[in-house]
């Protein structure tokens, strides 16, 4: 298949780009496969952002970021701390206009004011949620279906029941939400925005899934049967799912694109064993790394030490 | 070390709750016991067993009858139960829909200003009124009070309102320390007021600021509770938007909710209804702090039972306060707010203390 032909195709499906704007791109870039393994892409039916920036006063958090995903699909956005992951996951899930460029889903306009009619098409899963006042797991789940409460699905609690137990939270449903460890509450949460959006839309319309570091809080297992999980929904259900990751390696593994960003810029994009490698690891997250293989084959990085100064001993 | 207590898995009970409709029932049957019992309370005592014969005989005959006791139920009692009814109920509500919007336990109708800008209103009225309106007829007079401070009340707020205004919408965060200061401000305005006022004239605005039902006449009575229905009806339907508003606003906006018009909605709703019933009693304190916490405790934080059991329960508790404000110091009558608070306040800690109160 034709790349050049995608990429005309992506730009009818999300505009012209400015010219002379474009992003950096690294020798690791394989911006010019992407979309390659993509089944046929379908206009309007995708997560597009298109040379998204951001600015907060002097300071620049977003430049020329461009992004689309296709139904089905497993997204990771990746990057070290400050480089605008969660600025970008607020433009995109429409809390947050960005200043230049713009994001559409499902072929309608993302901004903040559309951002009520895109409940029933996408959920967002935020880093943290502090619940107010002391509800039960399954009433925390259950909020997951505000967007339906005008149109109600005939069977509002077993679809409750179904997201709790998707996500291993289902024998916690009767227990406040203050009482669970951290990492229960994370899964809880997952449950709610997986709730909300569980029902394929009645028009077909393809679901979203954004996720800021699902992960942080849980243990090993849990991070893996929580990306597997969302994963086999996206194969399953053809639901669009991106997730913002702290771990190269569950990105190796879970992923079906990778975008990579520092200092608000887009260093790379495309299959993730093909954009996380040594050279970029080490110039993006300044660690020395080596690929390896699992005992499953997928492709993992191996991180070697590198101590950053010591400020006790080399300071002043 | 125990090792028999290491290996005890940590009990972790969960209380049982009321279900949302059972908790509507049993505080809509509590409402009407208080009712029939603070209808026979009072310095002109009214048996129970008398009540029938009195409502019968309105209903029976069309012209109105004079004994004793239809008197005294129709012209002073039923407008004050009613007033008490509308009063705790806007009250309740009000809290209720406080809390939820500041997604904040301590939240109470007051933190919007509307309460302190009525109480300043009304000081202004009671220290300066002589001078300001020294033509008003009497009758006159006492409506000049209420509608100042509902003015003052819905003025108070609405600067509250803008101040929290910033880019993005209304800043809840802002507006609750701009609600401390403004009503700060009017506390001290208040104080000035005092300082200024005749002995007499500081007697009345005391008697204003610990609440009263006895100003209770048909039409201040018409006026509160048509506001309170009002609100009610507009404040009920935001039951969902407040649960969702739970997970933050972040969230909320996320589930489709229009949060700028929900906050605008509770708070106009809050400063109408708590804005009537301060301008016609004198400030209630406590039923909007208290009410919506005893349904959580016993009913769980759902909205769509809180809200309207907020309402009940506030009714019931200044219903039950009023009844005994006006019988225990016989023929005086205490301030309803002092009793407000002696009724609200040990049932609430004995609450907090209990094993639902642990969580909160």
């Amino acid at each position: 298949m034709n790349a050049r032909l995608l990429d005309a195709d992506w730009r009818s499906a999300c505009g012209e780009l400015p010219a002379g704007e474009r992003p950096l791109w690294l020798d690791d870039d394989v911006e010019a496969n992407d979309g390659i393994d993509t089944p046929a892409w379908d206009e309007g039916l995708g997560l597009c952002a298109l040379e998204v920036g951001v600015r907060a006063g002097h300071s620049t958090l977003l430049q020329g970021v461009r992004l689309r995903l296709a139904p089905g699909e497993v997204g990771a956005i990746l990057g070290p701390n400050g480089a605008g992951k969660s600025t970008l996951l607020s433009v995109l899930s429409g809390l947050r206009a960005p200043d230049t460029g713009r994001v559409t889903l499902n072929g309608l306009a993302v901004t903040p004011a559309t951002v009520h009619q895109l409940a029933r098409h996408r959920a967002v899963l935020p880093q943290e949620t502090a619940v107010a006042f002391d509800f039960r797991a399954q009433d925390v789940v259950g909020l997951g279906r505000y967007p339906h409460h005008l149109h109600p699905s005939p069977n509002e609690a077993a679809i409750v029941r179904a997201a709790m137990q998707a996500t291993g939270v289902a024998d916690m449903a009767e227990r406040s939400v203050a009482s669970l460890s951290g990492g229960e509450r994370a899964r809880v949460q997952l449950a709610r925005v997986m709730a909300q959006i569980w029902e394929p839309r009645p028009d077909g319309a393809p679901r979203w899934l954004l996720l800021d570091e699902p992960t942080a809080a849980l243990d090993l297992r849990h991070q893996h049967e929580t990306l597997c999980t969302v994963q086999r929904w996206a194969r399953e259900q053809g639901v669009g799912v991106l997730a913002v990751l702290h771990d190269p390696n569950l990105a190796l593994r879970y992923a079906d694109r990778v975008w990579v960003l520092d200092g608000g810029v887009l260093q790379a994009s495309g299959p993730p064993a093909r954009v996380l490698r040594p050279a970029l690891v080490q110039r993006v997250w300044q660690v020395q790394a080596s690929t390896v293989r699992a005992v499953d084959g997928v492709p993992q990085l191996l991180i070697a030490a590198s101590a950053p100064p010591l400020p006790w001993k080399d300071g002043p | 070390m125990n090792t028999a207590a290491s290996t005890v898995a940590p009990l972790r009970w969960t209380p049982r709750r009321l279900s949302g409709p059972g908790l509507l029932i049993s505080l809509g049957a509590l409402l009407v016991c208080t009712l029939l019992w603070a209808a026979g309370q009072g310095a002109y005592s009214l048996p129970l067993s008398e009540l029938p014969g009195v409502l019968l005989g309105a209903v029976t005959t069309a012209v109105p009858s004079s004994s004793g006791a239809e008197l005294v139920f129709f012209n002073i009692r039923l407008p004050r139960l009613v007033l008490g009814l509308a009063a705790g109920a806007g009250l309740g509500l009000a809290g209720a829909l406080m809390q939820g919007l500041f997604r904040n336990p301590l939240a109470d109708p007051g933190l919007i200003g509307v309460s302190s800008g009525a109480a300043l209103a009304a000081g202004a009225t009671i220290v300066m009124g002589n001078l300001w309106f020294p033509d008003l007829p009497r009758s006159l007079g006492s409506w000049t009070l209420v509608l100042m401070a509902f003015g003052g009340g819905l003025a108070v707020t609405v600067l509250i309102y803008l101040l929290s205004r910033g880019e993005g919408g209304t800043r809840v965060g802002l507006m609750l320390l701009a609600g401390i200061a403004v009503n700060a401000l009017a506390g001290a305005g208040l104080g000035l007021l005092s300082f200024l006022a005749t002995d007499e004239q500081l007697r009345n605005l005391q008697f204003w600021l610990l609440g009263s039902l006895g100003g209770a006449r048909w039409s201040a009575v018409a006026l509160v509770g048509g506001i309170t229905l009002v609100a009610g009806a507009v404040g009920l339907r935001l039951a969902r938007p407040l649960n969702a508003l739970a997970l933050g606003e972040a969230q909320a906006v996320l589930l489709g909710v229009s949060i700028e018009r929900v906050k605008q909605i509770a708070i106009v709703v809050t400063a109408l209804a708590v804005g009537a019933v301060t301008a016609t009693t004198g400030i209630i304190g406590f039923i909007g702090l208290v009410a919506p916490h005893m349904v959580r405790l016993v009913a769980g934080p759902d909205h769509r039972w809180v809200l309207p059991g907020s309402a009940l329960l506030g009714a019931v508790l200044v219903l039950l306060a009023d009844a005994v404000a006006r019988t225990v110091m016989q023929p005086a009558e205490l301030p309803l707010g002092v009793l407000t608070a002696v009724v609200g306040v040990p049932f609430f800690l004995i609450l907090l203390r209990s094993a639902h109160g642990r969580r909160l």
